[in-house]
């Protein structure tokens, strides 16, 4: 009795201590906000690192951390960050438009390959279907087939008409599961960065001295398709491969 | 017939002969000598082990013992061969030298141990030598070198003899410009052996490998009225990075050639190992004199044409065609990356490869760099496609010329390809053109998951759920099985259960147990009907028991009707207690309750 009520006090006094922090967040978040208001960019920058840097992940923070870079007119962490908001607020129509106006500023104006018709489609949709999405749809999919099933087995009398909704609810659920996999584990292995230097020179293989096969800007977004060493192998949405040094760029999603 | 006889008799005779001949294989000498005394520590001297063997194929190679102090930088091997007939014996002679160019590596005197060579079970042995390393160069001094029985070599000879030219049009030039080099190795000698000991450097250059000598070709050429052997080793283009004056680091060969002394008796002569370097030259870089025109300069110093060309010139929207840019210079071409293509209208570029070749042309190295571009046009009409400027600068009229390849123009059919909005929307209201406010104050400010796929909540929910459900399933169903197999059994044993009530009624019957009997007969009807029709016998009552056989399969109407009529007198004689007392009521009762349910069961497994 007496461990069980320590075991209590003892989560009770961690509760407090998170909704402690949480609430000391918000007064360096809000102060920030203050310092942004009144157009101090760089010290309402400092204040939303300090968050940032204390391991939070929150769409507001990414949101205002990113036009905060912007207005200081470093756009490609403000990407970064509108990028990362992103992941956590998928339909935010604020982070999207705000992202998409940053985008339009960027040097680099790269169309991918396949930007036509059905592909143009499938690409607007998954844009939509980030992880977070996906995980969220399973979850719902696998309640619904959980109470078809626990159904199935309670009302006998139902079971003809509950079997044709079963096998439907059950395939969709199946792809939407291998789909989920699928994207989780090429996102692990691709991960996707955005270049942070202003320029940066794209070489044809890992070492200083090689051939220059072309030039980026920040802001622009790529895709990791191997690492090594300092050197990191990409490719950018419109096919073209290269190296670059690793410390001129972010990964989007934070390991 | 008789002539391949006399051939193949000879032929018999030939081979006997020559091997009565040579019956006696032995090694009858072994020695070994070195070609000097005493060496510098920075010279080579040669280890000759020479082997003298008489009717031996194949002599085997010597053991030379361990060096402690030097190192074996080559070896090669002589071989001299004689036969001799004495008293119609026929006898071979080889005398075998394997040359060991040996470099020493620290001062003293030294003694190198016995060579040994073993064949047939014996082992021979040579002399051991004794070797004085000296400071310094020995071989060179006074331009001379003594072999080790007084003979010497004219060294400045030598190196008139055998040299390495470096052929270069100019020693001045500007920084970028190209500098073509080509080493040549001139002799008069016989080369035994050469090897490339080190490649020439150029430190404050850009290097382009031109060609490199694998197997040296040999040509004749006459240099101030001597015949010379000439060879190519080396061809190099230079691209100075920057000002001033540089002396490259040379060309150095390692060389083995036979010298032969004024002796009249040596025949042969004598193997000879040292270096040759290149000769040496210097190269003067100045500054491109004019900066006019500079603010662009792609870096090319030379001359430079540009050209595109397409195989196709006519195409439609959206369809790929490929285009290329050739630029053909004297200059590196390495500084251009990608010149860029210019179109007239909407179109995508995209640059696909890049291809380089050279061409060599009497004293100049042209650099050829082609670019393969994917164009993708959108727009019908004419498309006009052209490159972007490059300004390179011009020796010959020493200024910076700013170049374009001649446009090409082709003709684009169908739709135009729309442009449309980005991929990820926003607020169309707004667009692109503005940037939305920070979001507001919080309470409070909570870490969010970006994905709960590796959390333990929707692990736990997942895991949790699927084994309630999986457990619930694998219990019900089982349930259900065994609550399915029950009835089915019991409908299978319907008819033994009710022949085996019935023989209780008989029993019941002869012990005068008449309405114990009327009882068990009612049941034995009432279960019957009631196991086939999956049901509780209390179910089958006088008012259910025209439906339960209606729902019993097989059964036609005129048994129905029997067993119906059964079944009421059963009821009756079960609750009338005047009646019961008629055993031949009974017994009737008995049989034909077993016709009955025999006529029931038949028609239920005809059925079935």
């Amino acid at each position: 009795m007496r461990r069980l009520l320590f075991l209590i006090v003892l989560a009770a006094a961690m509760l407090f201590q998170i909704a402690q922090a949480s609430l000391e967040n918000a007064e360096i978040y809000n102060s920030a906000n203050d310092f942004y208001t009144r157009k101090e960019y760089h010290e309402a920058l400092d204040l939303y690192l300090e968050l940032a840097n204390r391991g939070i992940q929150n769409p507001l923070l990414y949101y205002n951390l990113a036009n905060t870079y912007f207005k200081i007119g470093n756009t490609g962490y403000a990407v970064l960050y509108f990028e990362r908001a992103l992941l956590l607020k998928p339909f935010d129509r604020d982070i999207r438009a705000n992202l998409n106006h940053v985008r339009s500023k960027l040097e680099d104006k790269i169309r991918p390959l396949y930007d036509e018709g059905i592909f143009r489609l499938l690409r607007t949709l998954f844009s939509f279907l980030s992880l977070k999405i996906t995980v969220y749809l399973e979850i719902l999919l696998f309640t619904t087939l959980i109470v078809l099933l626990l159904s199935f087995l309670f009302l006998p009398h139902s079971r003809i008409r509950l079997k044709n909704p079963i096998i439907v609810i059950g395939t969709i659920y199946t792809a939407i599961l291998i789909g989920m996999i699928s994207q989780y584990a090429y996102e692990r292995k691709f991960p996707q960065g955005i270049i942070l230097q202003k320029v940066l020179d794209v070489k044809s293989s890992p070492l200083v001295e090689s051939e220059t096969l072309f030039t980026l800007h920040e802001g622009t977004k790529f895709r990791l398709i191997e690492g090594r060493g300092e050197w990191i192998r990409f490719s950018t949405p419109d096919g073209r491969q290269g190296w670059i040094l690793q410390e001129s760029v972010a990964l989007i999603h934070e390991k | 017939m008789r002539r391949i006889g006399k051939v193949l008799f000879l032929c018999v005779l030939v081979m006997g002969t020559a091997l009565a001949g040579y019956a006696d294989e032995r090694i009858v000498n072994v020695f070994a000598e070195v070609d000097a005394d005493e060496v510098g520590l920075l010279d080579t001297f040669k280890l000759t082990v020479t082997v003298e063997a008489e009717n031996i194929k194949s002599i085997p190679k010597p053991e030379v013992p361990k060096l402690q102090y030097f190192s074996i930088v080559n070896e090669s091997t002589r071989t001299q061969s004689s036969i001799s007939i004495v008293d119609g014996k026929a006898s071979r002679r080889k005398v075998i030298s394997f040359v060991y160019t040996v470099k020493p590596e620290k001062k003293g005197t030294f003694t190198i141990d016995p060579v040994r060579i073993r064949y047939g079970g014996e082992v021979f042995k040579t002399e051991p030598l004794l070797i004085t390393i000296v400071e310094g160069r020995k071989q060179g001094e006074e331009g001379r070198f003594m072999f080790r029985d007084g003979t010497a070599i004219d060294m400045e000879k030598l190196r008139n003899d055998i040299y390495v030219q470096v052929k270069l049009e100019k020693t001045e030039l500007l920084e970028g410009e190209q500098l073509f080099l080509t080493y040549i190795l001139y002799s008069r000698l016989d080369i035994d052996s050469i090897s490339l000991k080190q490649n020439p450097s150029f430190p404050g250059f850009y290097i382009e490998d031109i060609y490199n000598a694998t197997r040296l070709e040999y040509r004749r050429e006459e240099v101030d009225g001597r015949i010379y052997t000439t060879s190519l080793i080396k061809k190099v283009v230079l691209f100075p990075l920057k000002t001033g004056s540089y002396a490259p680091e040379p060309l150095v060969l390692e060389a083995t050639v036979i010298v032969k002394s004024d002796d009249l008796f040596d025949v042969f002569g004598r193997p000879f190992t040292f270096e040759i370097e290149s000769t040496p030259f210097e190269i003067n870089v100045k500054p491109i004199p004019t900066t006019t025109g500079s603010d662009i300069f792609s870096g090319v110093v030379g001359s430079l044409d540009a050209a595109l060309s397409t195989p196709v010139y006519t195409i439609r929207t959206g369809e790929s065609m490929a285009c290329y840019l050739t630029l053909r210079s004297t200059g590196n071409l390495n500084v251009i990356s990608d010149p860029g293509l210019i179109l007239s209208s909407r179109g995508r570029v995209y640059l696909s490869e890049t291809m380089r070749d050279t061409v060599e042309e009497e004293k100049t190295v042209y650099f050829v760099k082609k670019f393969e571009y994917t164009i993708i046009p959108e727009e019908n009409g004419k498309l006009d496609i052209g490159t972007g400027d490059i300004t390179y600068f011009d020796t010959a009229e020493m200024q910076f010329i700013t170049l374009t390849a001649e446009p090409l123009q082709l003709t684009v059919t169908g739709e135009d390809i729309v442009q449309e909005k980005p991929i990820r929307g926003g607020r169309k209201v707004f667009g692109t053109a503005t940037l939305q406010f920070i979001k507001g104050d919080t309470k409070s400010l909570k870490n969010v998951t970006a994905s709960p796929l590796q959390s333990l909540p929707y692990f736990i929910y997942h895991v949790a759920l699927t084994v309630i459900t999986a457990a619930l399933f694998l219990i019900i169903l089982k349930k259900e099985k065994l609550e399915k197999n029950v009835v089915l059994l019991r409908m299978k044993r319907a008819h033994s259960s009710a022949l085996k009530l019935l023989d209780t009624a008989s029993k019941h019957i002869e012990k005068g147990d008449l309405s114990g009997a009327a009882n068990i007969t009612y049941r034995a009807l009432a279960t019957y009907a009631a196991d086939k029709a999956r049901l509780s016998p209390q179910e089958v009552t006088g008012k259910t028991v025209g439906r339960v056989l209606n729902s019993i399969p097989g059964i036609d109407a005129s048994t129905s009707l029997k067993f119906l009529k059964l079944f009421e007198t059963c009821t009756m004689i079960k609750f009338s207690t005047g009646r019961t007392e008629d055993t031949d009521l009974l017994r009737d009762l008995r049989d034909t309750s077993f016709k009955v349910i025999n006529e029931m069961e038949n028609g239920w497994i005809k059925n079935q």
